[in-house]
Parts: C-alpha cells; sequence; structure tokens
C-alpha cells in the first residue's frame, strides 16, 4: 500500500491549517549534533500544534527518538523561562524572588558588573561554566575568552571526562579528528551509494549509541547496518540490548578497557592479522608500538588481560580475530573518557584501527578533510605549524583545522593573561587543546580561592549541580557560593541556577532560532543541517544572539573586524561565517535545503586532504598515524600505552573493597531525557519515573533488596539514594547508576537535603598525593562536605546524586578522564519508598 | 472485521519507545494511557555455560492497547499509523492482514496485531486478498509483494 508523505517538499509549507516546518534539532532540547529531521506544525496562532519525523531526511527518514516528539512539552511547558529575570544575590535559592526585566536592564547590569569585576580584581576572576553537547555549549570559550574578556572559560567535568579526551587523542595520534563509523551518512543515497560498503563487523566499545546518539552517530543506524549484514562485537560490562544480538560480547570488568585493547593488539600483532602495507606506508613507531604491546613487564596478553579484565580468554581471541576479519568499524563511547586510563586505551583503539586498515576507508572510520592553508596554492609548499609545544600561541593545526568555528577570543588575548587560566601550568596539552581551564584545578580554585579567587561566574547552559556533568558538586556547591555576582543562560530554573543565578537570560530553544546542527561540531563528513526556525516564545534569543548581543555591548574588541565594525551582523550572519562554512554556502541556502551531506572523499591520506599543507599523510609532526606519540612524550606522558588499574580497584586496594564492595558505574544514557534536561516534561518522566540502580540477583539477595525497592548507596565521597532494578544486565559485584537527577515537582526550598547530607568538614585536603603535576605541583584529593543541612534542597538535587561518590582529582597524567564508570560503593535496602508521583508531575507540567 | 494489521519485527525492536510516545502525542493522551506499551522480556540467560553474544535472551514486543484505533484520523488523511511513521529500528509495518501475513512468512521473530475493526478504504487495500477456499478456487489478482528485505548474512 501507498502512503501519502512530504518528501520533496520545501522548507516551509502549508498544509490544511499549519504552515510546516523542516528542521533539524540540538539541544535545547534534544541531544547532541545530530541533526534528526523533523517537520515542526505551527498554526495560525503561531503555536506548535505536534512534530513529526521529517522523510527528507537521508539519515533518518521520518523516525524520531521520544525527546523530538515531545519537543512541544519542553517549548510550552509552564516552568519554563521566557524572560530575562535578575534575583538579589542575598535571595539565592528562594524561587519566589525572581523579577522580570528588560534585555536592556540585563546587558546593562551584566556590563556594570563585568566592568567592577575586571577592572577591580582582573578579567581572570570571571568564569564561564558549560555542560555538555547543547548547541551553545561549544561556545563557551568564545563567551568567556571573547565576550567577558577572561580566559577561563570551563566545562567543569572532572578531567573533562567527556569526548574531550578521545579527541585529543584523535588529533595527537591518529592526526584527525573524530574517526567515527561510517554509516553512509555523507553519501548521497546513504547506504546505496556505489563507492560505500557496508562494514563486515561493528564494535560497540563503552558505547550503547542506539540511546546515546553521541555527538554526530545516529544510533539506530546501526541497527540499519545489522540488517544489512554488519556483525556485531560488543565490549560493555552490562548486557545492554546490542549485546543480545551481537555475535561477541566482551562483558569486561569496568575500567580495564585498556587492557583488553592491548589484548586486542596483541593477538592481531602476533597471528599477523594486520594490514602490512598501511603499517609501512602511514604509521610512525610501529617496532616500538610491537615491542610494548610484547614487553613481558608494561605489555599485554590475552591470558593477562583476561585475568585483568575477568572475561574468558576465548572471547578475547573471538573478538580479536572477528574485527581484524574484514572491514570494520568501531563505535566508541564515554567509557574512554571517565576512565583514568582512558588516553591510552584511546590509544590503542586508534592503533587498531589504523594497522587493521580501516582508517578513512569505506565501511570503516571516517575522518573529515581539512581546508588547505589561507592561501595556498597547488604545488607551493607551506610550513605548517605541527609544534604541539607551541600550540597555545600559534594555534593547534589539527584542532584548529577539524574545528574551524572554534577560538575567536583566544588569540586576540594578551599571552599573560592566557597564562592566568586556571590549570594552564599544570595541564598545558588539556587548556591548549580546549581552550578552557582544566576542572579539577577550578574546583579548587573554586573552593579554595587558590590561585586565585573566581568572583564572577555565568552558568551557561548547564546544570551542574544535577549533574551531568561534573564530580563531587557538594564540593562545587559550596565553591561556588562564594561567587559574588553570577549570570545565567538557559530555558528553565535548574536547581544550579536556582542555587547561585543572579540573572537569568532566557534562552531560545531549537524551535526558536536559526542555527546550524554539525555533526560532530564539524569534525566529522555526514552533515549540516539548518535547524529553521519556527515559531517565537516570549522574549527568548539563542547563545549566538546573546554572543553578538553582547560582545557589542561590552564592546569586545575580539568581536569587532578590521573595521571596527561588529563581526557578525545577526544570527545568520554567525552563521553563514562559522557554522555553515563547509557547505560553501549562506545560511540562507542551506535553511532552502535543509540538509547538506558533506560527501566523503575516502583514502584522503594519500591525497594530502588531511593535511592543510596537502601533503599526503595525517597531520602530525611524523605525518603517520603515531603509534608512538611524539605529543604525548613532548608533554610528560608515555609515548606508547600501559595499562594503569582504576584508582579505586578491587585487585589493587583490597581493603577498599571490603568496605565498598561494588563496583560501580555510570553515565549511561536512556531514551527519555538528555542527561539533566526533559525531567519536567511529564510524557518523557513516565518512561523513566525514577532513578535507578541496576543490580545483580545474587548481590540484591545478599543485601536483602527487592526488585524495585529503594536503596542508598555510599562511599567515602558521598550517598544517594536509587531504585533497584533487580537484573542479570550487570555482572555480580557490579552496579550501574543514573546520572542526572532532579525532581523539578519538587520544590526549590524541598526539604530534601537534611537527610541526604552527610554532616562533615568543608574542603579538607588528604595528605593523599594523586599525581605529580609537570610543574612538580603535587595533585592532592579533597572531600568536600557540607554541614549546611538546613539550606534548601533545591528540587531534591541531593537525593540521588551519584556524582557526591566521585571525587576530582583522578585523572590522567595529562589531566584527563576521571572515575565515573569504575568506582566503589556499599548499598544498602531502605525502608522508605521515594516513587515518584506522576500525578504530581502532571498537574505540575501539564500544558 | 479488522482489515488491516501492524506487523512487528521484535528481532530489531530496541525498545526506544517512539512508538509508544508518537502514539500518546497523536492521540493526546494523559499520564497514565496508552495506545501502545513495549513488554520487556528480559535480559536472562539462554546458556548458564556462556556469557557472550547471543546468550541473553532478551525481546521488546510492543502491544496495541484497547485504545490503539490504528490512527484512524491519520488513515483518513492517507498517512501511515504515527507509531510506524517514527520506529526507530524501522520494524513497524502497517498494512492489510493480508499483506502484513505475507511478510510475516518472510523471516522469523515477527509478530502481527490486528488491533481494532476499521472500515477506512485506502488505496490499494484491496490488492491484497485473504486466500480463502472461494478465492482460490478461481483466478486471483497476483498479489503485488513488498519488496524482501535485504537478506541476512549466515
Ligand atoms: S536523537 Fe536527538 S535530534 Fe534525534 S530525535 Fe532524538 S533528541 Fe531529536
Ligand atoms: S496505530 Fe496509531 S493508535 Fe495504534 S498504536 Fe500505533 S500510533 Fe497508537
Ligand atoms: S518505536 Fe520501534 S523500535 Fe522503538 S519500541 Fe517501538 S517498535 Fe520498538
Amino acid at each position: 500500500m501507498e502512503f501519502k508523505n512530504d518528501l520533496g517538499k520545501p522548507w516551509k509549507f502549508e498544509e490544511g491549517d499549519f504552515t510546516v516546518v523542516r528542521s533539524a534539532m540540538w539541544s535545547p532540547p534534544g541531544c547532541h549534533p545530530v541533526g534528526c529531521g523533523v517537520k515542526i506544525y505551527v498554526d495560525k496562532d503561531g503555536v506548535i500544534d505536534h512534530v513529526e519525523g521529517d522523510e527528507n531526511n537521508p539519515i533518518t527518514k521520518g523516525r524520531l527518538c521520544v525527546r523530538c516528539l515531545a519537543l512541544k512539552d519542553y517549548v510550552y511547558n509552564p516552568s519554563r523561562v521566557i524572560y530575562p529575570m535578575k534575583r538579589d544575590p542575598k535571595d539565592r535559592g528562594k524561587h519566589d524572588k525572581w523579577e522580570r526585566i528588560t534585555w536592556d536592564e540585563a546587558y546593562a547590569l551584566i556590563k556594570e558588573k563585568r566592568d567592577y569585576f575586571r577592572d577591580t580584581y582582573g578579567p581572570e576572576c570571571m568564569a564561564v561554566f558549560s555542560g555538555t553537547g547543547r548547541s551553545g555549549g561549544i561556545l563557551v570559550a568564545d563567551m568567556a575568552q571573547a565576550v567577558l574578556g577572561t580566559p577561563n572559560a570551563c566545562y567543569t567535568q572532572s578531567g573533562y571526562a567527556c569526548y574531550q579526551p578521545r579527541s585529543m587523542s584523535c588529533s595527537h595520534v591518529l592526526g584527525a579528528y573524530y574517526p567515527e563509523l561510517d554509516y553512509a551518512g555523507g553519501l548521497q543515497n546513504t547506504y546505496d551509494n556505489p563507492t560505500y560498503r557496508v562494514p563486515d563487523v561493528i564494535v560497540c566499545w563503552g558505547k550503547m549509541p542506539l540511546a546515546s546518539n553521541g555527538d554526530g552517530l545516529f544510533g539506530h543506524a546501526v541497527i540499519d547496518l545489522m540488517k544489512r549484514g554488519s556483525k556485531l562485537i560488543m565490549v560493555d560490562p552490562r548486557v545492554n540490548w546490542l549485546c543480545t544480538r551481537a555475535d561477541v560480547h566482551v562483558r569486561l570488568r569496568p575500567g580495564t578497557d585498556t587492557a583488553m585493547a592491548m589484548a586486542w593488539l596483541s593477538v592481531i600483532i602476533n597471528e599477523d592479522l594486520y594490514d602490512h602495507q598501511f603499517v609501512e606506508y602511514w604509521c610512525y613507531g610501529f617496532n616500538e608500538f610491537v615491542a610494548r604491546i610484547n614487553d613481558p613487564e608494561m605489555g599485554m596478553t590475552p591470558e593477562k588481560a583476561a585475568e585483568i579484565c575477568e572475561v574468558p580468554v576465548e572471547d578475547i581471541y573471538a573478538a580479536a580475530r572477528l574485527y581484524a576479519s574484514g572491514v570494520s568499524s568501531i563505535a566508541w563511547g564515554l567509557a574512554f573518557d571517565q576512565n583514568q586510563n582512558g588516553n591510552q586505551a584511546a590509544h590503542c583503539v586508534l592503533a587498531l584501527m589504523a594497522i587493521c586498515g580501516n582508517v578513512d576507508v569505506p565501511g570503516g572510520q571516517i575522518i573529515a578533510e581539512i581546508d588547505a592553508a589561507p592561501g595556498f596554492e597547488e604545488g607551493k609548499k607551506m610550513e605548517v605549524n605541527l609544534d604541539k609545544a607551541d600550540a597555545g600561541a600559534d594555534g593547534n593545526a589539527a584542532e584548529d583545522a577539524a574545528r574551524p568555528q572554534r577560538r575567536i577570543g583566544w588569540d586576540a588575548m594578551d599571552p599573560e593573561l592566557r597564562a592566568k587560566t586556571i590549570g594552564y601550568a599544570e595541564y598545558p596539552l588539556y587548556v591548549d587543546n580546549i581552550r578552557n581551564a582544566q576542572a579539577d584545578m577550578m574546583w579548587d580554585a573554586v573552593v579554595s580561592g587558590k590561585p586565585y579567587q573566581i568572583r564572577m561566574g555565568w552558568i551557561q547552559s548547564t546544570n551542574l549541580l544535577a549533574p551531568s556533568c561534573c564530580a563531587q558538586p557538594q564540593g562545587w556547591y559550596e565553591g561556588l557560593k562564594n561567587l559574588e555576582w553570577c549570570m545565567a543562560t538557559d530555558c528553565f530554573i535548574t536547581p544550579t541556577i536556582e542555587a547561585f543565578g543572579d540573572l537569568i537570560l532566557p534562552l531560545a530553544s531549537c524551535a526558536e532560532k536559526d542555527d546550524v546542527v554539525m555533526t560532530h561540531y564539524a569534525g566529522s563528513p555526514v552533515t549540516l543541517a539548518a535547524c529553521n526556525k519556527a515559531v517565537d516564545v516570549g522574549e527568548v534569543k539563542s547563545d549566538i544572539t546573546i554572543l553578538i548581543e553582547l560582545g557589542e555591548y561590552l564592546g569586545s574588541d575580539a568581536l569587532k573586524n578590521e573595521n571596527g565594525e561588529r563581526m557578525f551582523k545577526d544570527e545568520d550572519d554567525f552563521l553563514t561565517q562559522r557554522r555553515a562554512k563547509p557547505t560553501g554556502m549562506p545560511f540562507e541556502d542551506l535553511r532552502d535545503i535543509v540538509v547538506f551531506q558533506r560527501g566523503v572523499n575516502y583514502r584522503k591520506y594519500e591525497t594530502g586532504l588531511l593535511r592543510p599543507d596537502r601533503v599526503p599523510g595525517f597531520l602530525t609532526p611524523t605525518g603517520r598515524v603515531e603509534l608512538w606519540s611524539t605529543a604525548y612524550a613532548q608533554y610528560g606522558e608515555d609515548p606508547l600505552p600501559y595499562y594503569r588499574e582504576p584508582a579505586f580497584s578491587p585487585h589493587t586496594n583490597p581493603a577498599l573493597a571490603e568496605k565498598y564492595p561494588y563496583i560501580f558505574t555510570t553515565g549511561a544514557r536512556n531514551y527519555a531525557s538528555f542527561h539533566s534536561e526533559h525531567r519536567q516534561i511529564a510524557v518523557l518522566r513516565e518512561l523513566h519515573p525514577d532513578p535507578i540502580i541496576e543490580i545483580h540477583p545474587d548481590d540484591a539477595a545478599r543485601e536483602n533488596i527487592a526488585n524495585g525497592q529503594w536503596v542508598e548507596v555510599s562511599n567515602d565521597y558521598g550517598r544517594a539514594k536509587f531504585k533497584a532494578v533487580v537484573s542479570v544486565i550487570v555482572k555480580p559485584g557490579t552496579v550501574q547508576m543514573d546520572h542526572g537527577w532532579w525532581f523539578p515537582e519538587r520544590q526549590a526550598d524541598d526539604d530534601s537535603r537534611d537527610e541526604i547530607i552527610p554532616i562533615g568538614e568543608i574542603a579538607t585536603f588528604n595528605d593523599e598525593v594523586l599525581d605529580i603535576a609537570m610543574n612538580g605541583a603535587e595533585i592532592r584529593a579533597a572531600h568536600v562536605h557540607s554541614d549546611h543541612a538546613d539550606e534548601p534542597g533545591l528540587y531534591g538535587v541531593w537525593i540521588s546524586n551519584v556524582n557526591d561518590m566521585v571525587p576530582n582529582h583522578y585523572n590522567s597524567h595529562l589531566g584527563y578522564g576521571g572515575p565515573y564508570k569504575c568506582n566503589c560503593c556499599a548499598i544498602k535496602p531502605l525502608k522508605e519508598s521515594y516513587d515518584t508521583d506522576m500525578s504530581l508531575v502532571a498537574e505540575k507540567f501539564d500544558i | 472485521m479488522p482489515k488491516y494489521a501492524l506487523l512487528i519485527d521484535y528481532e530489531y525492536c530496541t525498545g526506544c519507545e517512539s512508538c509508544v510516545v508518537a502514539c500518546k502525542m497523536e492521540h493526546d493522551m494523559p499520564i497514565g494511557k496508552w495506545g501502545i506499551r513495549v513488554h520487556d522480556d528480559g535480559p536472562w540467560q539462554m546458556n548458564e555455560e556462556h556469557e557472550g553474544g547471543k546468550s541473553f535472551n532478551w525481546n521488546k514486543i510492543p502491544v496495541p492497547t484497547d485504545m490503539c484505533d490504528l490512527c484512524a484520523d491519520r488513515l483518513a488523511e492517507g498517512k501511515k499509523p504515527t507509531c510506524v511513521h517514527h520506529c526507530l529500528a524501522f520494524c513497524m509495518d502497517f498494512g492489510t492482514i493480508a499483506e502484513m501475513a505475507a511478510k510475516l512468512a518472510e523471516k522469523p521473530k515477527q509478530v502481527l496485531f490486528a488491533p481494532c475493526d476499521c472500515d477506512i478504504d485506502l488505496p490499494g487495500a484491496d490488492d491484497f486478498v485473504i486466500p480463502t477456499a472461494k478465492a482460490a478456487a478461481g483466478p486471483r489478482p497476483r498479489p503485488k509483494m513488498a519488496p524482501k528485505p535485504p537478506a541476512l548474512r549466515a
């Protein structure tokens, strides 16, 4: 039977009483820049009636996940903030003290505060804090460095444990931006394009792409490819649903990924299953790498890995041989970031991709072409700065070339001011690479006021207390109370904004602004898609508009062009200049076609398209994939991979394991929310009403925990309550907990805080030295407890806050990663039930 | 008489619940009411000897409720049911019972639901005839088969 569809319709069309706007989505609300196609049905009053999936989108073809299906309930949510509001700093935490003001008043207030703090204490006393994945989030460095004039932009997640550790490893080991599973998204007719080939094997390593869609991979493409014949290898401690469809599932102990990857390399190298030609032509340091893998001390064998990872050794052989049996593609996830040893795991996985010849081939790992250096002419030799030590001064060529939308303010900044970036001295590669203050050092700064106090803050699209992205949020809470003034941009008053916000600027959702959704932030040859404005809501503005207007209001030089005029006329002009650039067309043209598929040139290392000087090879100092990393060596890290046992491991720390017998992992995504976003969307909350902990039936029996019972989980750092799901989905001895929970149906002055907060001291630094930074500074652990049990409960944000059990400063030597997925805890059953009352949610948030 | 059916390929149903939410949004259903729900069987271990690939059973099967009207309003406009349109795994199909039954015979791990009567005549619906004894006696129009899904590798 044939059904009606809208194939071939323009970006805006009429249907009955509706105007339909075709668009692509990127949080807020939704997810990372994957850009599923939507049709937004707008009624005659300019109000969204409903949303459907756009069948014109070449990848999603009409499909949508629950979050975009519920878009209307986010846009018109009764608790949405749609006007600028201010509050006296003495009334922080009080919901009824917000007072509506105009945008002009808001900008004037910001200018007054910015000028005062800059002139009184120096610009570095201001910091902009950002969260994960959102369209505005990647503007954090511009907001800090170009708009306010402070070097301190900060993604607060300890060790930047989300994406950046992987992307840093890619830039330095591979010399290209993020190598993604090739799901044909950039090719016309996608899977049917004749240059494409379906991967023989897909590996999902520490990643559940179906729910996460990070950061430019449409997760259900994996299902499309399975239907077309791809086999599946899953490397995951949990039996997520995909594992039940996999040919091989390696259920490794959390945090042991590097040992596993080294073991695969051992099999592939010693059984001679690798691509000799690729190794000979395009890899650097292979012999040293092999020597390391086969080293009796520092190396790894499948047998040794089987012990470390607690898996049958046959699974390791089976996985490695299957991976090496054809064109294989690895979708690698957050587990690489949330691990102190993650830089080495990433190094190994990049080595696997390279030595098996899977980089930049059809069905393998796709990487993006980068622009030629300015002024480049065919045949003319160019000098490209690849000296990573100079990266801060002159730009890191690999990073900049791959992500042209970065760095407006950093370059223009006085080097002396740049040098004051928090954590620069200790972690220079981190700071250079992302132009952010190092998160753990920033935590020290807000908690202890050292090396200097942060006095003005900007909570920019982050709900860090909830926490989508920080370790020890109670410590952040105590520390950020020291902010003398704090502004915020978001769509809702989150617990974080309720706690510290003195001004909130209402942020446009993706239905209310123009934007460009860039898969992998433009670092992957998939799509660039227009997010087309469909409706007006209150007085909301987009991050980009705020950047332009506030930048002008504050007179920021970095946002002026050579003639002293403003660099970006408006939102669309910004999009044309910055985000739509790889399409070669202005935003207005992209809007018309909605989705631009970038096309894929494979084997670009042969043609020079991976380097701005157009010399064949990769964008590393040696021009090759650096199996022996010159960059790691230069920054004081071992140039070859090594396995490091997780800090809270039961293997090396039996005393700790006695006290806290369960390994815990967190950070897994589910369909009903994007981290802490969507908790107030009733139809989504109904799908996943309570924060859950997954626990094995044997462990549940030992602890007297029934399925559905609430439990308290604790360790030395904090405690939290979860509802038990008793299931063999986790291994015995391992539990998995939700993150990103708050309860918007509760009140700002909720009394939930006293029952969860252990009475303790504020900011005690341990004697234990965790790491010696590159300048010799000792990095120490710290415990922060608040004894302010009578403070507002902030929508129950402390009740189920798993991140309170994750300490800061357990990073790699380069300042990356943290023990979010390989930590330890004790569990006890509770008598009380904390089940969400859905009728309360429905009543408060029904639209 | 039921005339149309939903065919679900539960080899690929991932439990994303897009069908659930699409249905609720289409029908403006409040909290606590559903037109379709995903039943969840698993994970449980089939073979205690091994826990690697394919050793756990886990099937998710969306089941239409008594509130499913097969998206009558959409059908009247010639559009597919919204659950089928939005299914992230493309594992739901909709058509006449005969058409869907023919697809059911093409691969295992599928289930067919005919949740309710429906008197809407859709174009093309009569191309498919249930092969009753009477129809089988005389010549009957040859059904137009839907394209086969690509072959799965062994
Ligand atoms: S994956 Fe992201 S863009 Fe796609 S439908 Fe879901 S929320 Fe929207
Ligand atoms: S056919 Fe329509 S009414 Fe029935 S379950 Fe699907 S979406 Fe709901
Ligand atoms: S939308 Fe499709 S894949 Fe998702 S739960 Fe429903 S039937 Fe399953």
